[in-house]
């Protein structure tokens, strides 16, 4: 008797998961660096300022965060079809 | 001296005026940002007006505060909504699917809010600072009623008609309307790009995401719905954002005057969402966007 996985794990699924690891790993050098301390091609980056930028690093954690659960909803198994 | 300097900056009085002209404008379709900047000017409460433009000051703390007790009205107000909302959100993730109305609405909520979120983190700051001017502010109210204008014509057009026509539909005295939960994520991201809009101050939140919903085939009662819902979140998230702002050094001598001004605004708001959601059963954006192209007009000629 064959039965269809709870989780399936599609290509989408482990594209999504890895555009949130991208966005968490943003968010926290948003979170953990001052804005002249980012790499160059970071929007923000600016040499003489000193402040974090918290708010990029919101940003960037919300996406992390939809892009989490939109790979949590492709894992559905497919419908039944009648 | 600094507290000193704040709280004759701003009088209960003020906060009392603001707090329910924040209240009102919120959610009447006129822009609450271009009221804030363009009110102050009129009373002669220059260094209210002129606070709003630079990157730090006590009334960005205390505006923190008017936008919560806004969104706490807003709350309020749809409970109903929201119990239902907020558990559709979380019973669609358990299941991976999305399937009742309440499901997809929360889902149509969430997608909305996406733009209108991470362009107001990043941009917000940078386009208050350079257009929460009052000359500014009173062109883009006129801008805002020329739109509010044409959004009700547009809503008459076959098209939209059409779109009507061919989804579960709704049917108030006046209107047939498309049903709510029947909106598509495409359109949904639509309606919430749209919200971008509001950036501007003179543009309003309401009054963009009203077109958009109208253009959509939604009737007047159901786009004045979605726009309040999906302006809780965004209304109650700038607000969370900005709260150490209240509690920080640029909240001293002011978070009495805050407070009350917060209160103002949750009366406000809620007397004004329970007026416009009986308003909207039977009547159109018309009145709204005459009197923002007046307003808007006669303050363009007073700032110039």
């Amino acid at each position: 008797m064959s039965t269809t996985p709870r989780i399936q794990m599609r290509p989408l699924t482990w594209l999504l998961i890895a555009v949130a690891v991208v966005f968490v790993v943003i968010a926290v050098v948003y979170l953990v660096t001052a804005a002249n301390a980012l790499p160059s091609f970071f929007p923000g980056h600016a040499a003489h300022v000193t402040k974090h930028h918290t708010k990029h690093g919101l940003a960037a954690l919300a996406v992390a965060v939809v892009a989490l659960i939109g790979a949590w909803f492709t894992t559905a198994p497919a419908r039944a079809t009648s | 001296m600094v507290l000193a300097a704040a709280s004759h900056a701003l009088s209960y009085f003020q906060a009392v005026v603001i707090g329910l002209l924040q209240g009102v404008t919120e959610l009447f379709p006129i822009s609450s940002l271009g009221h804030s900047v363009v009110i102050p000017k009129l009373l002669g409460w220059d260094s209210l007006a002129k606070a709003q433009s630079q990157s730090e000051s006590f009334y960005l703390a205390f505006l923190v505060a008017l936008h919560v007790g806004t969104a706490i009205a807003l709350l309020v107000y749809f409970r109903k909504e929201w119990y239902g909302i907020i558990g559709g959100f979380f019973t669609s993730i358990a299941k991976r699917r999305i399937e009742t109305p309440d499901e997809r609405l929360a889902w149509l909520l969430v997608v909305a809010t996406i733009p209108a979120g991470i362009t107001g983190l990043l941009l917000e700051h940078e386009l208050r600072t350079v257009f929460a001017k009052p000359l500014a502010a009173a062109v883009f109210l006129m801008v805002n009623g020329l739109m509010l204008l044409a959004g009700d014509r547009y809503r008459r057009r076959a098209e939209v008609r059409e779109l009507v026509r061919t989804h579960a539909s709704t049917e108030s005295e006046t209107e047939v309307g498309r049903r709510l939960d029947t909106l598509d994520f495409k359109e949904s991201v639509a309606v919430g790009v749209a919200q971008i809009g509001a950036l501007f101050a003179g543009i309003s939140r309401s009054g963009i995401t009203m077109i958009a919903g109208l253009a959509r085939g939604l009737d007047h009662e159901d786009a004045a719905r979605f726009s309040f819902l999906l302006a809780t979140p965004i209304i109650f998230g700038a607000g969370l954002i900005k709260l150490p702002d209240l509690f920080g050094h640029l909240g001293n001598g002011v978070r009495g005057q805050s407070l009350v001004g917060a209160i103002a605004a949750a009366v406000a708001a809620y007397v004004a969402v329970r007026f416009l959601m009986s308003f909207f059963e039977t009547r159109t954006l018309w009145p709204f966007g005459i009197y923002c192209l007046a307003f808007g007009g006669l303050c363009t000629l007073l700032f110039i």
